[in-house]
């Protein structure tokens, strides 16, 4: 199944994503290449629309590249089926959003510990490691709450415990600050790097704030003409 | 994704958020609801339709076809009748045999007159008899044939023409003469008891005199004499018994029926017309049921961005639809046994609940009198002319827990559809930024 180069955790090899547009198509991502080890905390900036979210979907497995192939934690994801598609982002990835995207019927705690679940994990076994995760991220006495009951940094604070509850590889997070104030901004970056870095993962982080993508340890900038290493 | 974390899922779409205020999810509800609703009539008709049946049959049965009877295609005396009645009444199997002549007639009193079925009877019938005696009731004097000049009125009867135990009657009845001629015959007759067999069909045809009596009064050519046999076992298989019967029968000509042949075109029609409830019921359940695939789409739009999550959790399209599978058939469990329930319930209290009606409906036609003038018939929920006076009830639990158990299998059936669409949805579809 490893057929990654060295120690890369990440390996994309000439990209290229297009999608269909009136009669021709919309070329999003050319030529990418890219490589990420295990470990790493890579900040990708770039303009709106050039294709930093397809990059990470790309990567997720929740989209297909048009050309070339992504290979991830020991993962060929772009020739996955949809059953290995499923069990690769239940145990190899931790996904956090713009949009915390917490299930609005389940508490903070059942939220957290709905990936475990998914994956067989025992029940009590998942509710204390998510009782614990939840301790981390200074949410231990809200989690009963529902999302609707917690503020916009909480719910992002609850989405990165859940990203976190199966010990995957790789935390992939797509403007994780984007709809918070800066107060908020900043805990919740705080609270994203210093986990990230304590649990040994590799984080792949998407945003447009020069202030965020600084603390990682690569930055990359994603253009039309391809990635550039800053 | 394990079944029971797929159930815990499921499940919490039946739940009440109280801090929310509110379940859920509502159409979901209003789904369990319908298939509860839709099967408590079903269930009700099941359980009334066999007791009524069984109610009106046994009451046959007992008071008017006995369990078998024994004809005679030839002329027979009394005497002849009297050895086959000794003869079958050594039989193995044979709780009684009894003379009865029947015929019809025309009773009338000083306030009316209707035409009725001379029923002439063994003095002792009632007396005897068990299962006559459970469903002949007597309402005012006694089941009293002592005398020749005796008469026993069914209830209608006695009301129509409005006499009681010790009053007089006259009974009008024919005989044929050869050539046609027909020559009146008016017996008068002493009320001695007025009774009810909970039918009022029964009760408006009915007038009961002595075999003597009946032998008397009632013309050959317009009557006929039966041996009626009630059996230790008359639901068993009563062919074994008629064989035996005709081992021991004087002579040829005796020809016995079962019950079932001598009221097969009516049990056909019970059975027609309770086969038919059923249906137009089963419809209702299916209504129901495809409602429940209905409201399923409904929520899984409503739920569209937490399918989406689900499979970016892991999830994959299997079991997102074993989810709405498993959502679909705890519908279809809630609502059957919520249905099934209220069904058993109203069932077994149908008569208080008829009553309870009735009394409301009258309360109300008096509280209104004053302002209508007065209806001119009091309030009824059913024609008690053409109904048991009591609604026989017979809960059918096997057929109950079939038809819950139906109901949850056809939920789960049609939850197919759309768990399958649910299955399908793309999570990059609903992650994508706004």
């Amino acid at each position: 199944m490893n057929d990654m180069e060295g120690s890369a955790l990440i390996q994309l090899r000439d990209i290229r994503k297009a999608y269909p547009s009136g009669n021709g198509e919309l070329e999003v991502l050319r030529d990418i290449s890219l490589s990420v080890n295990e470990g790493e905390l890579v900040a990708i900036t770039g303009e709106s629309g050039c294709g930093k979210s397809t990059l990470l979907n790309l990567i997720g497995g929740l989209d297909r590249p048009s050309e070339g192939e992504v290979l991830s934690c020991g993962f060929p994801v772009s020739r996955l089926s949809e059953k290995a598609l499923t069990d690769y982002r239940n145990k190899s990835l931790g996904f956090v959003f713009q949009f915390h995207f917490l299930l609005k019927d389940f508490n903070a705690l059942e939220n957290v510990v709905m990936p475990a679940l998914i994956g067989g994990e025992k029940k009590s076994r998942a509710l204390d490691r998510g009782a614990e995760l939840l301790d981390r991220v200074g949410l231990g006495e809200r989690k009963d709450h529902f999302p609707s009951q917690l503020s916009g940094g909480e719910r992002q604070r609850v989405a990165l415990a859940r990203a976190l509850i199966n010990d995957p590889r790789l935390i992939m997070a797509d403007e994780p600050t984007g709809n918070l104030d800066e107060k908020n901004s900043r805990l919740v970056e705080e609270i994203l790097f210093e986990l990230t870095r304590e649990f040994n993962k590799t984080l792949l982080l998407v945003t447009h704030d020069p202030v965020l993508a600084g603390k990682g340890s690569r930055r990359l900038h994603l253009t039309q003409g391809g990635v550039q290493e800053l | 994704m394990k079944f029971r974390s797929a159930a815990a899922i499921a499940f919490r779409s039946f739940r009440r958020n109280r801090r929310r205020g509110r379940f859920n999810s509502r159409p979901l509800l209003g789904a369990l609801a319908g298939v509860a609703l839709s099967l408590i009539p079903l269930v009700v008709v099941i359980n009334i339709s066999e007791g009524m049946i069984e109610g009106i049959v046994d009451r046959f049965l007992e008071t008017d076809s006995y369990h078998l009877q024994i004809f005679s295609y030839t002329d027979k005396s009394e005497g002849d009748f009297r050895r086959e009645k000794e003869a079958v009444l050594s039989l193995e199997g044979v709780n009684h045999a009894w003379l009865e002549r029947q015929g019809a007639g025309m009773a009338y009193s000083e306030e009316g007159k209707t035409g009725v079925a001379v029923r002439a009877v063994e003095r002792t019938i009632r007396e005897e008899d068990g299962g006559f005696r459970r469903y002949i009731q007597v309402k005012e004097g006694a089941f009293d044939l002592s005398d020749d000049r005796s008469v026993v009125l069914g209830e209608a009867i006695a009301a129509k023409l409005q006499v009681h135990p010790g009053d007089q009657i006259k009974l009008l009845t024919g005989k044929v003469f050869p050539g046609g001629r027909y020559i009146p015959r008016v017996t008068p007759l002493t009320v001695t008891g007025i009774v009810s067999s909970g039918y009022q069909e029964m009760d408006r045809l009915w007038v009961f005199i002595t075999y003597e009596a009946g032998d008397r009064i009632l013309s050959p050519e317009t009557s006929r004499t039966v041996l009626g046999i009630k059996a230790q076992d008359p639901y068993g298989d009563l062919r074994d018994l008629i064989n035996r019967i005709g081992a021991v029968s004087e002579g040829p000509n005796w020809r016995a029926y079962t019950w079932e042949a001598l009221n097969r075109s009516d049990l056909n029609s019970y059975q027609t017309t309770r086969s038919m409830l059923m249906v137009i019921m089963a419809m209702l359940v299916l209504v129901a049921v495809i409602n429940v695939s209905s409201s399923l789409i409904m929520l899984i739009v409503e739920n569209r961005q937490s399918i989406g999550i689900l499979k970016c959790l892991g999830t994959s399209p299997a079991g997102i639809r074993r989810i709405y599978r498993l959502t679909g058939l705890f519908v279809g469990i809630g609502g059957a046994l919520i249905g099934c329930g209220t069904g058993v319930l109203i069932s077994r209290y149908v008569n208080g609940l008829v009553a309870f009606v009735n009394g409301t409906g009258r309360l109300v036609q008096r509280l209104l009198a004053p302002l209508t003038g007065g209806a001119a018939r009091e309030f009824s929920l059913m024609n008690a002319a053409h109904y048991l006076q009591e609604i026989p009830v017979d809960i059918q639990w096997d057929r109950v827990v079939a038809v819950g158990l139906g109901a949850a299998l056809l939920s789960w059936i049609t939850s197919a559809v759309p768990a399958a669409r649910a299955g399908r949805i793309r999570p990059l579809d609903v992650i994508r930024k706004f």
